[in-house]
């Protein structure tokens, strides 16, 4: 019973498969019941696998083209194709227009942490806006903004632009002063101070600050597009499949949402160890 | 930021005059015998006048809680004192310049950098400024201090018995010896008026320990380097310092309501004191005159049982009048 001890050396064979079990077990389990609910007047809730795969052609892959078709319903036929692709690529749009956004929250906290007058400005007002749930701020947001893209990525924005500055700010504070003096024995000025010795210290553990947030705004994001969208993944899933309890497209779409974050995540938390690897002996 | 004082000689790098701390601490609400806010003041020492030549190896002592890291900031220019003023080669303190040097026990090093790129960034600093360091990839005068710099630092490396490839290392990868070592050439390089350390090698072994300090008097000797070293070790502030200056807070007052705070009680000439040329022998520690001026000191400085009189400070080194 080694492997289940404190200072167990699993090999990587064996972390993987450990990674996988959960998985597995959620995929099997998913299987089970919904082959169970097939033929059920339930079972359009819990589509099998088969209709799951069906559902990832229609939305993934190029529409075939019926022997005759008028130019009408060609026209529509091309619009409805790649629909899964079109959609992420309207909601990562947005995503990215509001990570412009939440990055300045970074400079913003270096100073934060570096200047008291800035920390006294900044601290109080940044706890309280953090403390405001950006959903409550939807219909006010819709109503003075319009329902177009300002609105969409002003709501990202707003619901983790206070957080990656508070926690910027949290991580500069807690730098030792003793650097600041030691980096102004070396010939730095006070100007310099944020950029060049708070901001490379803290930077990776604020990007992965910002990786843990990658969750929160994707709620917020598909909470604007349920709102009003042309496209995206949370308008096709609120409001188109919603409507025609297109379960199976649902769950393709959700699957599709999740993996990208996850991979999104992953390649951040990668770079991260890549890129900085003082970080592993702080 | 610094004001010239002409009258005093150029040759004191580290002077103060009748310096005092005193911390106000914050109010506390009483409740016995009538509500009311109490603000308690601290005053750690007062009346601390000091002048330190270009050149000295100055060890300062003392107890613990006696001021020794306050006297350490005030001449680093990272607190200020409440009465009486601080100079470093003249100019009054206002703040944290080149013109000193420290080592901390830790965080000397910035643990994002590489050994090479901790030494080279003095250098850095001090040539570039911070809109150059903003478009440095634009600029190609910072990428050419910066290879300049990085070509220093290297050759530096030898010189701190160090390895060409520690270069590249991260300072959380060297024993805690090397990173004093990376921190004493990193400060060394901007040859600084005076080289301010505050308990450097309290943190290592003590076979590190006895490397480090021969290390660092050969450093002094061949940069021409003034040190003020702050210990709580006495047998270290002897075997260093050419000056050993005593703190203390065990001290007895002549009248009534003198006592406040720490006082210097001994200012030493060590090497006049054990009649050996500076730098000394190791062997020196095994001495009768060193084992004498260490009990005299201990006794003075350290012994909370012992207060002598104001009378009675051995304060016979030259610089003190």
């Amino acid at each position: 019973m080694r492997f289940l001890r404190t200072d167990a050396k699993i090999p990587w064979g064996g972390k993987l498969a450990l990674a996988l079990l959960p998985i597995l077990i959620l995929c099997f389990a998913y299987a089970k019941r919904s082959s169970e609910l097939a033929g059920t007047d339930r079972a359009k809730l819990m589509p099998t696998a088969g209709k799951l795969v069906d559902a990832v052609k229609n939305v993934a892959l190029p529409l075939p083209a019926p022997e005759r078709e008028t130019a009408r319903r060609k026209e529509l036929r091309l619009e409805s194709q790649f629909m899964i692709f079109k959609d992420t690529f309207a909601s990562f749009k947005r995503m990215a227009w509001a990570m412009a956004i939440i990055l300045i929250a970074v400079p913003l906290g270096t100073m934060m942490g570096s200047y008291p007058w800035t920390e006294s400005l900044g601290k109080t007002i940044m706890v309280i806006l953090s403390m405001i749930p950006a959903l409550a701020l939807l219909s006010i947001l819709f109503l003075t903004l319009g329902t177009g893209e300002v609105a969409k990525v002003g709501l990202i924005a707003l619901g983790v632009f206070p957080l990656v500055c508070l926690d910027t700010y949290l991580r500069a504070k807690a730098l030792p002063r003793e650097q600041f003096f030691k980096a102004q024995s070396l010939g730095a000025y006070e100007l310099e101070m944020p950029w060049r010795v708070v901001f490379p210290q803290i930077w990776p553990n604020v990007l992965n600050t910002i990786r843990l947030n990658l969750g929160i705004m994707a709620v917020l994001m598909i909470a604007g597009e349920s709102i009003s969208a042309e496209a995206g993944i949370g308008y096709r899933i609120f409001i188109k499949f919603y409507r025609t309890t297109a379960m199976d497209s649902t769950i393709v779409y959700v699957i599709w949402l999740t993996l990208l974050m996850f991979l999104l995540d992953l390649a951040i938390s990668l770079w991260i160890k890549h890129r900085y690897k003082w970080l592993a002996g702080t | 930021m610094i004001a010239t004082t002409p009258t005093e000689p150029p040759d004191w790098v580290v002077q103060m005059r009748e310096v005092e701390v005193t911390y106000r601490a914050n109010p506390q609400l009483k409740l016995a015998g009538g509500i009311r806010l109490e603000r308690k003041s601290i005053t750690i020492f007062q009346g601390i006048n000091l002048k330190i030549r270009r050149g000295e190896f100055t060890t300062i002592v003392g107890p613990s809680g006696c001021g020794k890291s306050t006297l350490f900031r005030l001449i680093l220019g990272s607190q200020f004192p409440t009465r009486g003023e601080v100079f470093v080669n003249g100019g009054s303190v206002q703040h944290v310049t080149p013109k000193t040097g420290i080592v901390y026990q830790k965080y000397s090093l910035f643990p994002h950098l590489t050994v090479a790129e901790n030494i080279a960034l003095g250098p850095l600093l001090q040539q570039t400024g911070m809109i150059e360091s903003l478009v440095r990839g634009i600029g190609p005068r910072y990428r050419k201090v910066k290879k300049e710099a990085h070509e220093e630092a290297f050759a530096l490396l030898g010189n701190v018995g160090m390895k060409e490839d520690d270069g590249n290392k991260f300072p959380h990868e060297l024993s805690g010896g090397m990173q004093q070592r990376v921190a004493i050439a990193q400060a060394t390089i901007m040859k600084p008026e005076v080289l301010l350390m505050d308990e450097p090698f309290g943190a290592l072994d003590h076979s590190t320990r006895e490397d480090m300090q021969l290390f660092i008097l050969e450093q002094a000797a061949q940069n021409g380097l003034t040190v003020i070293f702050v210990t709580h070790d006495l047998d270290e502030a002897l075997y260093l310092g050419s000056r050993v200056i005593g703190l203390s807070q065990y001290w007895t007052a002549d009248s009534p309501g003198q006592q406040i705070g720490a006082r210097i009680v001994t200012d030493r000439d060590v090497s006049a004191a054990l009649g050996v040329s500076y730098p000394r022998p190791n062997t020196v520690i095994d001495s009768p005159a060193f084992r004498q001026l260490r009990r005299k000191v201990h006794q003075d400085v350290l012994d909370s049982t012992h207060r002598q009189p104001i009378a009675d400070f051995d304060l016979d080194h030259p610089d003190r009048s």
